[in-house]
């Protein structure tokens, strides 16, 4: 939460004061849900600086007959505990330094969901570590590139104090060397997803479309006749320009219609009394960014706004103070980086470290609530949605990588029987369970994700 | 690709024990040996008499340029926010202007939004600068719109080619709505097209690979305007170009100093500062000191202490020499400043005032960077010593290997430079960490937030640290003023400077094509005794700033 620019004070607040654009993220279409099964949806959420494993980790052995760990206990209501996979044992081995660039916190999150090293690069991490950005595409990516859903938006990425400009703080990406940045302003992040459904209707965005199409296809001519001029890389750059170009060209013509399930909620605002035009990268503020971002990603999903979305915390080695978990004994006056480097016997830093987790664990349950609470075909929108919970890290202390904690969550619409604590085989890379998430989404046809030598296929038993 | 050939000009090791002896070609210093001679003399000298130039990618208006730009383009649309809603720059180098940048579905969809609500906005009739009647008098005011706007857009003359696609769509949507309609379609397209959104150096024909080519007089007048005021050029700058007259380094030395001469280049000294140093990071700075009054006196300092430390660095750029930036001693006095340093108030705020030469040498001993480099509830040697090892010294250092032992616990009594001392002492750590802590730890005299103290734990403060892999200023000091003197005579640190410039007015990473322009750079800088504003006229007048390598079709 550290890095806020002077570029962002200048640019300030100003757009917000304005009515909402008529955006075409937001013209939120709707698949003829009555008559057909309601579309598979992927929303991945992460959280930094690892766990405590053995307080992570379910009571009980796997299979159904267990009890959550301490720090998952928030998920041990019924309700909530039917959908959940508690996955125990991947080993994101792309992040481990020996396979690839960066410090011990740039691969973490920058291959989790790609699940191939990071790219020799540039950015420096701690201690002086060099790397570039995801080596391919995110998984979200992947299935998005094989299904092609005609949706306002490709996928979706929202952040909560994610303000930072380097390879620590992205973790999905489009192609290699592509990073997709997360929206950490949720005023911003509705204004884009609500636009149209609290602006001026469909009626003015009919409009408009005509005008948009002319011009989007002035742009890709002038690209293409820029492009043999240009050196080798910045042809790479025009590649992508042309890639967006055409995915802003198919927005521009998915129908316009309003889902039933789908509905708006209040636009976000500041704390009361709030004078911090950066309140949204205030740490004391982590929790309400995070239930809006929230009602966002679910907005975004129930109005099928798009397929793919994914919440980011902060960025990998997040130092955020957890100064408003306090009370009942409990101060912390270390920021949660610095309290993952401390040993088992600081009991004071291991108590904020439980604090801390349980914390995500509780926000993890209230968007699997938020998902429940979204009417759709004969379930709701969880049923239709696979929510994958990871972690740039297993032990912060020594930036261990192996059984990295995942949690796995969703109903019938994604194969997913919930209610289970699976451990997987010494020796299982996360990798297997990027190909899972492909299947869960009906991408059956992918075998492999990330690294091929990573690749043994999918995660058995986690989709029936 | 060109990622991976960054990394020959970075140190880039695999234990830091090479760290201390750079090789040809990488960071540390490597041309200090040539750096004395008049014309970029030394190893090099033999591969430098036909120009060479880096790769220099195609460059994306910032947020702040894009504010700029438009504002004068449309002189009436002052003020507004039409970037705010951009993704934000990514950083390189610890810098947001670099060429690297990624573009997505999102940057198309808020650039397409913002030219909405600017040709919303806009007064049409005053930027078309006509009122047709008839379809003849229509096509009239399109086409010269076109051109001279477009002109203005795109920082060069309009093409026929481009001509003709701005003139079909606006054919197209007069049809299907309106003249004044079709005249707004053109700006928004304008406003989203490449030769606006990027700054192309384009081949402009078939080009002969492997050499290079002098940048046009357009792309000239861009590089020059961007760099020094963030904006697009201005009427001088176009009369230039349009005369054929920014081709000669001389030509460009005058235009370079007449810019640098306007209180619009300040904003861009500021701002290289600023991320220099990472004085941005001072808004989300926050400390717990266990006295109260300590954290009320620094609360109400604080953007006092940043203001403090990017107009002293200014004032070295504008009126002195690089060496002060390690030797000042005086400051610009108010009154929060006064509380915090613990002098005297002033008579009037910004009054200078010659700090304690002891407690208060350089830009180091300020309460700006002490505070920033520092944890909210205690000093960080590690994140002081880590900033002068990438920023002043511009090395960098391998991953920590995996499994690191955890640091241990502080002990009631234990200073803080006992409990970092664990890194140093454990075998594992010492490696890299001796190139960090043993710098930090001249600054235990400072605390958490950068006041002076010179007890801790109830002992007194060790401030003995060491100089290790800096080439002629190795060896032990004691105290920050010590290291700021070491620092201040220091080649690496002097090249290092003229690295970071080169890197921000440039948008990239130095090449090794550009070995010949940057050893006469760090050769000139070391002549005229660290003189910032004659490193950047330098720089201008360079092949790196003039040329671009030659594009196979």
């Amino acid at each position: 939460m550290n890095r806020i620019s002077r570029r962002s004070l200048l640019s300030g607040l100003g757009a917000l004061g304005l009515g909402l654009p008529m955006l075409e993220s937001v013209a939120g279409r709707q698949v003829a849900f009555a008559q057909n099964a309601p579309p598979r949806r992927l929303l991945l959420m992460l959280t930094p600086n690892g766990t405590l494993i053995n307080e992570w980790k379910p009571v009980g052995s796997p299979g159904t007959n267990f009890t959550m760990g301490p720090l998952l206990s928030p998920l041990e209501t019924p309700t909530i505990k039917s959908k959940c996979v508690v996955i125990e044992g991947l080993n994101v081995d792309s992040a481990n330094p020996a396979n690839g660039p960066g410090d011990g916190h740039q691969p973490g999150i920058g291959t989790v969901w790609t699940g191939t090293p990071l790219l020799p690069g540039n950015y420096p991490g701690g201690g002086g570590a060099l790397a570039g950005w995801g080596g391919g595409p995110s998984v979200d990516q992947v299935i998005a590139d094989v299904l092609n859903p005609q949706t306002l938006q490709r996928s979706v990425q929202l952040g909560v104090g994610t303000d930072t400009q380097e390879n620590h703080g992205r973790m999905i990406f489009r192609a290699s060397n592509q990073p997709l940045s997360p929206v950490y302003d949720p005023r911003a992040a509705f204004q884009t997803l609500a636009g149209y459904l609290g602006g001026g209707g469909p009626q003015q965005l009919q409009q408009l479309r005509p005008r948009r199409r002319k011009i989007v296809d002035l742009l890709q001519a002038q690209a293409q006749e820029l492009r043999p001029r240009l050196s080798t890389r910045d042809r790479a750059t025009i590649d992508q320009h042309l890639s967006a170009l055409s995915s802003l060209e198919q927005s521009l013509s998915a129908p316009i219609t309003t889902p039933s399930s789908c509905t708006v909620p209040p636009p976000p605002t500041p704390p009361m009394g709030n004078t911090n035009p950066f309140w949204f990268n205030v740490d004391q503020n982590l929790p309400l960014v995070t239930s809006q971002q929230m009602q966002i990603a679910t907005m975004a999903l129930a109005c099928d706004v798009t397929r793919f979305a994914s919440i980011q915390f902060d960025h990998s080695q997040s130092d955020v103070l957890f100064s408003f978990l306090n009370g009942n004994g409990l101060t912390i006056t270390e920021n949660h980086h610095d309290l993952s480097h401390q040993p088992m016997s600081n009991v004071n830093a291991m108590n904020a470290l439980r604090a801390i987790n349980t914390w995500y664990a509780q926000r993890f349950v209230d968007l699997l609530n938020m998902l429940a609470a979204v009417p759709e075909g004969n379930g709701t929108l969880l049923d239709n949605t696979l929510v994958v919970w990871g972690n740039e890290l297993q032990d912060g202390r020594n930036h261990d990588h192996n059984g990295v904690p995942f949690v796995v969550a969703g109903g019938a619409g994604v194969g997913l029987v919930g209610g289970r604590y699976l451990r997987a085989p010494a020796g299982t890379r996360q990798n297997a369970l990027l190909v899972s998430i492909c299947h869960a989404l009906g991408a059956t046809s992918v075998s492999s994700v990330g690294k091929a030598e990573f690749n043994s296929g999918p995660l058995a038993g986690l989709i029936s | 690709m060109r990622v991976i050939s960054l990394l020959t000009v970075i140190v880039f090791v695999s234990g830091c024990e090479s760290q201390l002896n750079p090789g040809p070609g990488s960071d540390g210093g490597s041309s200090s040996s040539d750096g004395g001679s008049g014309s970029g003399g030394g190893g090099g000298a033999m591969a430098c008499s036909a120009p060479q130039v880096g790769e220099t990618p195609m460059r994306r208006l910032r947020r702040v340029e894009y504010e700029n730009t438009v504002e004068s383009l449309f002189p009436s649309l002052t003020g507004t926010a039409y970037a705010s809603a951009f993704p934000p720059e990514e950083r390189s180098f610890g810098f947001d202007n670099q060429a690297n940048q990624s573009v997505t579905q999102l940057h198309l969809e808020k650039w397409m939004e913002a030219a909405e609500r600017i040709s919303d906005e806009l007064n049409l009739t005053a930027t078309i600068g006509c009122r047709p009647t008839g379809t003849a008098e229509e096509d009239a005011c399109a086409n010269t719109f076109i051109d001279t706007f477009g002109a203005r857009a795109f920082r060069r003359p309009v093409t026929a080619s481009e001509h003709a696609a701005f003139f079909a769509l606006f054919t197209d949507i007069r049809t299907a709505e309106s003249f004044a309609i079709g005249m707004k379609v053109i700006i928004q397209a304008l406003l989203q097209s490449l030769p606006f959104m990027y700054r192309l150096e384009p081949s402009a024909g078939a080009e002969l690979a492997g050499t290079t080519a002098p940048l046009t007089d357009w792309e000239l007048a861009s590089r020059l305007s961007y760099f020094f005021w963030n904006e697009p050029p201005d009427a001088q700058l176009i009369a230039a170009a349009q005369a054929g007259q920014l081709q000669t380094a001389d030509q460009l030395e005058a235009q370079a100093r007449r810019l640098l001469a306007d209180p619009k280049a300040r904003a861009m000294v500021d701002d290289f500062h600023t991320q220099w140093f990472d004085l941005d990071q001072m808004t989300l700075t926050f400390k717990t000191s266990t006295v109260p009054m300590e954290n009320r006196l620094f609360n109400v300092a604080k953007f006092q202490l940043v203001e403090e430390t990017k107009g002293l660095m200014s004032e070295v750029f504008f009126t002195g020499r690089a060496p002060q930036l390690f030797s000042m001693t005086h400051t610009q006095l108010t009154t929060p400043l006064a509380a915090f340093y613990g002098v005297p108030a002033p008579t009037m705020p910004g009054e200078r005032r010659e700090l304690d030469p002891m407690q208060r040498r350089g830009i180091l001993s300020r309460g700006a960077f002490l505070a920033i480099k520092a944890k909210p509830t205690k000093t960080s040697p590690l994140h002081r010593g880590l900033f002068i090892r990438e920023r002043l010294l511009c090395t960098s250092m391998p991953a920590p290997p995996p499994g690191i032992p955890a640091l241990g616990d502080a002990m009631p009594n234990q200073t803080n430079r006992q409990l970092f001392a664990a890194h140093s002492a454990n075998a594992a750590c010492a490696g890299c960490h001796r190139l960090m802590e043993p710098l930090g730890f001249g600054f235990e005299n400072y605390d958490l937030m950068g006041r002076w103290q010179t007890m801790e734990a109830g002992q007194a403060i060790d401030v003995s640290g060491e100089v290790i892999g800096a080439q002629e200023i190795d060896g032990p000091f004691v105290g920050a003023a010590a290291l700021s003197a070491k620092l201040e005579t220091s080649v690496q640190v002097r090249e290092c400077l003229v690295r970071q410039w080169f890197r921000f007015s440039l948008g990239r990473g130095e090449l090794p094509e550009d070995e010949c322009t940057r050893s006469a750079l760090n050769a000139r800088f070391a002549e005229t005794g660290g003189d910032f504003q004659d490193l950047l006229i330098t720089l201008t007048r360079s092949d790196a700033f003039r040329r671009r390598q030659t594009i196979a079709p």
